[in-house]
Parts: C-alpha cells; structure tokens; sequence
C-alpha cells in the first residue's frame, strides 16, 4: 500500500515538475529543452524506483557503506519529491544504518577507506536533513578537516601533500589525491564548515600543487594546460606522463569553488581554457570510459557550480553542456532503471554506485 | 616503514623462510623440529612485545597483537608444509622448490597477475587474498594494504570489488593447512621414506 501510494504520488510530481519547467523553460538561454527535462525527470524515477529495490530491510545497499551513503544522497536529493516521502521511503532506513557507523573521533565509517567514507556519509546525512544528525555532521566536518594534511601531522608547507587528504587508515604511507580531496571538500562545503576556517587555504596549496600551471604550481613536473593530475607529479592519464585528465579536472575546478575561490581567479581560469579544449560527453578525456560516471558527476557539478550554461570549445562551437549530458545520460540507462560502466575499474561495474553518481549528475543538471 | 609494517615484513620473511626450514628438519628426521619451533614462537613474542610496546595498549596494539598471531599461524604452517613436502618426496630440492613456490604463489601471486586479477570474480579474489600471508598479516593489522601508494598505482587489483579477510579467515585457513601438513608429515615418516 505505502509502495504504490509513493509510486503515485511520485508519477504526480515527476508530471507537475515536467510542466512547470515546461513553462520556465522558455527564459533560459542554456537550459534544457522542455522534452529533455521531461525524459531527465522520468529518467531519475526509474532510477530512484531501481535503487529502492536494491535497499536491504537493514537500510544499507549492496553491504557497502561507501556504496550506501552515495545511493543514500541520491536518492534523499531527488528533485521534485518532498523530503519527507523520501525519508519515508527508506531514507530513514539508510540514514539510521549510516548512523550506526559513527565513531567518537567524528569519523562515520565500517573499517577501511574512513576518509572517504566519512564524507559520503556526512553527505547523506546532509540530504536526509534530520535535525538528530546535525551533530553528527559538524562532528564529521571537524573529522575532514582535522585530517587534512597539515602541520598537525608533521606536513610542512613546502611538503606536496600538503593540504591534501588521502583514503585514511592505517595507511603506512602518506599520500593524497585530488579524488579524495574532492569527495571531503564537497562534503565539509554542503556540510557548511564557515568560509574561513583554515582547511580551506590549506586544501587550496594541494589543488594548485596538482594542477598543470606553471604560474601558480611550484613543483617542477608542471606544464600549462590548466588541468588537473590525480596527486602532484602522478597522472592516471592512458598516455602517462602528468598529463591532465578529464575526472581530475573536474575534481579540481568544483574543489576550487567548495574552496571559495572565484571564477575569474587565474587558477580558475586556466582550468576553464583546459575544459574548452577537451569539452566532451562521450568519455573521460585521457581515460577512455575508465571511471566515466564519477566524471559525469563531477563535470556536472563542477560547471553548475561555476555558472557555465555554455561552453565554447577550442574549434569555436558551442556547447549546452546540460541539453548533451542529459541526451547523454538518458540514452546510457538500462530499461531496469540503472546505469552501469562496461569498465569496472573503481567499482563501476557496481548497478547501485553507479546509478547514484548519475543521479547527483541528473540532479546538478536540473540545477540552475 | 612503520611499527604496524613490522608483522606484514615479517610474514613475507616467512614466505621463503618458513618451508624451507620445514624441508631442512625433514631432512634431519625433524629432529631439532621442537627447539626450531620455540625458537620461532620466542622470536615472534619478542617482535610482539616490542610493537606493542611501541603503540603502547591501544586499539592498534590490539590489531597488532592478532597480526602476529596471524603471522605464527602461517609461519607454522608453512614450516609444516616443508615438512610434509621434504618427508614426502626423495629429493629435498624439489621439496624446498616446490614448498616455497606454492607458498611464493600464494603471498604474491594476486599482485603480479596484473589485469587479469582485476577481472576474477570477487569471491576468487577474496578467496586469494585469504591465502596470501602478506595481506593476511596486514589486514589484520587493520592496515589497507592495496591503497598504498605504490599497490594503487600498479596493481589493477586495488582499483577493483574486493573484501579484505576478516581476522579468523586466514587463522582457519593456514591453521588447517597446518593440520593437513602435520599429518601428511606424520603419514609420510611411518611409510618411512627418508
């Protein structure tokens, strides 16, 4: 009965939404056509109706932490549908088995990857908007931000790693990455850590430590073409080298706007001339369909948040990057509701991570 | 290298070491087997004492304290397949081949299999991760073995689906693996090859 009275009610809002962006969609320039919204909005209730199925009666999906709070968000963030039918419908479920992971020093993790796990979760504790969970997420920010590499952890200035941050762990070895980065920034940002506190500058130097631009990076492996590699002086790019690639990228250019640093910032700028030069929507540039949904998501999120509507790439065209990756993606879904990467390198082999990545990417589409 | 590396070094020492001490006492007729033994269980305390009293009693201590129990488990089971091996087969160079192959093969050989590792079903990876004494050892000391730096970079494996064991799997495992070699040790003095 609560199945079908959701599944209705949810028909209903996919339909109001559909026809009032109809109406708007006449004043925006680079927005999406009313047909497009339409199959976006369609497109995510099939994928919500896909994830629901996959949830456990213990609330987690696919016995993954990782993998439930990203599914959790996505579907705790889904346009159109009021928050409290989304909890009804097994967000409460999701939240409370997140919940039982916290620890005392802050972090919300099972065992491995506390880092990452941390911020996914503090992610969706942030969609599920309890008030219960509010001292969960300032706790989970202070954990982000206090493992940040800094002095604190014997990480001078100078060091490379410096305001990075890594999977976390008893990891032997210090390293960082501008995934991990990304994912903890993001998290601390929709988490509200104020604009001023230190982490962010800190964060900054390791961006700039892994973007190829002489002008503001200091290490000595760095060329120009603005983008980002995955730490300082180590690229996944296919052809070696540190060369840019596309999920790093724009990893990078969205770390930058979580760390408040704005458009027209020359480091931003430079990131930008790389996005133009290698703007597609059919492969994560330099990687091939390697981790390709994680850069949808990124792309997406990224050019929302620096108020791209178009891009105008290096042979002069211009692009509405919201119109090409919502053809994009609604042509890449499966009849059953989900998305799933034919790489499976970084878990995208996996129906429900997938299918959440693309719906966080559906959903900055539909932001303005 | 940190002190919760110390047990994880120590178990790929052991990898080599361990079958062909077990082959080197078959030859003897295990005799020396005993002090050898205690001689490896008093090494291993020892290593145990200091780590421990490097991360002082804490959640880590703890971790490490399994680690080395993990650690004497395979060192003894190993050391037991040697045996079996060096009992067993008239030439104790194919025994200390063979033992230390298998026991080489099960410690390293998910992380030289490249690509083709990262495209085992995740129950065989998990299954080859329990057997090997490298990441045996450093799961249990809780640390994230395939996430390192250089593991990331160059072993497929790590960018795929896989669970680490939990504690108990490796003990279960190598200490049947002890069991079945004691045995087979035993079965193959009474036929009295050597």
């Amino acid at each position: 009965m609560t199945r079908s009275v959701f599944v209705a009610a949810s028909l209903c809002v996919v339909l109001f939404a559909s026809l009032s962006a109809g109406q708007r969609a006449g004043s925006g320039a680079a927005g999406l056509t009313p047909a497009t919204r339409q199959e976006l909005m369609k497109s995510m209730s099939s994928a919500a109706a896909y994830l629901r199925a996959q949830q456990s009666a213990e609330g987690t999906f696919d016995a993954n932490p990782g993998v439930s709070a990203v599914a959790a968000a996505a579907l705790l963030r889904q346009p159109g549908v009021p928050k409290e039918m989304l909890l009804d419908a097994g967000g409460k479920r999701a939240l409370d088995a997140i919940v039982k992971l916290a620890k005392p020093d802050g972090g919300i993790y099972d065992k491995i990857v506390p880092h990452y796990i941390t911020a996914v979760s503090v992610m969706a504790l942030v969609a599920g908007g309890r008030p219960q969970d509010k001292p969960l997420i300032e706790k989970g920010r202070a954990y982000l931000a206090e493992h940040i590499w800094d002095e604190g952890e014997g990480v001078k200035p100078n060091d490379k790693w410096y305001g990075g941050i890594g999977y976390g762990g008893s990891d032997p070895n210090r390293r960082a990455d501008i995934i991990s980065l990304e994912y903890a920034l993001r998290a601390m940002k929709e988490a509200e850590l104020p604009a001023n506190d230190a982490a962010w500058e800190k964060a900054i130097k390791f961006l700039q430590r892994t973007q190829n631009n002489s002008e503001t990076n200091d290490q000595g492996w760095a060329s120009n073409d603005g983008g980002f590699v995955y730490y300082p002086g180590f690229t996944y790019h296919s052809d070696g080298g540190t060369r840019s690639y596309g999920s790093a990228t724009y990893a990078g250019v969205i770390s930058y706007a979580w760390a408040n640093v704005k458009k027209d910032d020359a480091r931003v700028q430079a990131v930008l001339k790389w996005v133009r030069d290698n703007y597609t929507v059919d492969e994560n540039p330099g990687m091939g369909q390697k981790t390709v949904y994680y850069y949808y998501l990124v792309f997406a999120k990224a050019l929302q948040a620096v108020g791209q509507p178009v891009i105008v790439d290096a042979k002069g065209r211009s692009h509405n990057w919201r119109e090409d990756l919502a053809k994009k993606l609604i042509s890449l879904q499966h009849p059953e509701g989900y998305w799933v990467n034919t790489d499976k390198a970084e878990l995208q082999d996996n129906k429900v991570l997938v299918t959440a990545f693309t719906m966080q990417a559906m959903e900055a589409i539909l932001q303005p | 290298m940190t002190t919760a590396t110390l047990p994880i070094l120590e178990a790929a020492v052991l990898v080599v070491a361990a079958p062909l001490c077990g082959v080197a006492l078959a030859v003897r007729r295990l005799r020396g087997a005993a002090p050898a033994a205690a001689l490896f269980a008093a090494a291993l305390i020892a290593s145990a004492f200091w780590t421990i009293l490097a991360l002082g009693w804490s959640a880590a201590g703890g971790r490490a304290l399994v680690s080395y129990a993990t650690v004497g488990t395979i060192g003894f089971a190993l050391a037991a397949l040697g045996a079996w091996f060096g009992t067993s087969w008239r030439d104790p160079l194919d025994a200390a081949a063979f033992s230390v192959g298998i026991a080489l093969l099960a410690a390293f050989g998910i992380f030289v299999s490249g690509p083709l590792a990262a495209n085992l079903p995740t129950p065989v990876v998990n299954a080859a991760l329990i057997a090997s004494p490298i990441v045996s050892a450093a799961s249990a000391a809780d640390v994230d073995l395939l996430r390192t730096d250089l593991l990331y970079r160059i072993s497929p494996l790590a960018h795929g689906r896989f669970d680490y064991p939990s504690w108990f799997a490796p003990l279960a495992a190598y200490g049947t693996l002890l069991l079945i070699s004691l045995a087979g040790t035993a079965r193959a003095l009474r036929k009295g090859w050597l």
